[in-house]
């Protein structure tokens, strides 16, 4: 591969980091209450609201439902007045954090409902107030799997950065797709699917061992 | 007849560019071949002193929509100013 293509890896790559880690972060503050409410407002529950769940239930899954392509171009005057602009790696992480968000708070909701029960009443026999049962009992217990549930999240938000390249937002998809297959050139279209596996097998790695780190239930025994 | 599509489209970039003097004027291309080419008229055009700075969509809609800048979408030219 000649050096300007390399350079164009080198831009492409950095694109998807800069993109994937500020819409992981964004879709992450908005998608961990939602996730944490989902799993305690149904009946009888902690916060017990079953009509809002119900509908925040319906409003995460219409938004899972909306393919991402789609997403990106129905939204794209909501994108220029959050961002500014509608073209570019910075406008694309708009419909990024929009997909992602509903996606963490499903992954949030199940490892929280992953807790055991039984801590709940404990707590709560102890006097505990619904708040501090959230965030003293039920996100230290969850959090192995809230680790591995983010590293879910950013691992699929890498193959939804691929659908960017629509709006210019280019990326290592996006310039898989451009050199590798409108281009014609395979070389540059595998080179990308080695790099996107790397910074995969990176990411995974990175979250398998920090939901080991941080597991409370391995470090006591 | 590709040499003849080069200078139309360097001529197209040249006359929208003067507008801009002495500006960077972003294009927004399709991907592939129409990339290529501009690819080549962003050469002959640095030569004679215009910047061009390429954006490649992979969609081919969302490059001909009109800018904030308002190019009129009705412009039929491959080389929209974006």
């Amino acid at each position: 591969m000649s050096p300007e293509l390399i350079n164009l890896l080198v831009q492409a790559a950095g694109e998807s980091l800069f993109m994937v880690s500020v819409a992981a972060l964004l879709a992450t503050s908005f998608g961990l209450p939602i996730g944490v409410f989902l799993a305690t407002s149904g009946k009888g529950e902690l916060f017990a609201a079953p009509k809002v769940n119900a509908i925040l239930g319906v409003i995460v899954n219409a938004t899972r439902s909306t393919p991402f392509i789609i997403l990106v171009v129905a939204i794209i005057p909501f994108t220029r007045l959050v961002a500014g602009t509608s073209i570019g790696s910075g406008a694309a992480i708009v419909p990024l954090t929009i997909a992602a968000t509903p996606f963490i708070a499903r992954l949030v909701e199940a490892a929280i409902r992953d807790v055991d029960g039984g801590l709940i009443e404990t707590a709560s026999s102890f006097g505990a107030s619904p708040l501090q049962i959230v965030f003293k009992v039920l996100i230290p217990e969850a959090l192995p799997g809230l680790v591995l549930a983010l590293t879910l999240a950013v691992v699929s938000l890498l193959g939804y950065s691929a659908m960017v390249g629509a709006v210019g937002g280019g990326g290592l998809g996006d310039l898989g797709i451009r050199y590798g297959y409108q281009r014609f050139m395979p070389e540059m279209m595998l080179a990308v699917v080695v790099v996107l596996i790397a910074l995969v097998q990176t990411v995974q790695t990175v979250g398998d061992h920090l939901a080991k780190r941080v597991n409370r239930r391995l470090r006591h025994r | 007849m590709m040499r003849f599509a080069i200078a139309i489209l360097a001529a197209a970039a040249l006359l929208s560019g003067s507008a801009y003097a002495a500006e960077t004027i972003r294009v927004g291309v399709t991907a592939g071949p129409h990339a290529e080419i501009t690819e080549v008229v962003k050469k002959v055009a640095a030569e004679r002193g215009l910047d061009i700075k390429l954006v490649e969509f992979t969609d081919y809609v969302f490059r001909t929509r009109p800018s904030r800048s308002g190019i009129s979408k009705r412009t039929p030219s491959s080389m929209n100013p974006i």
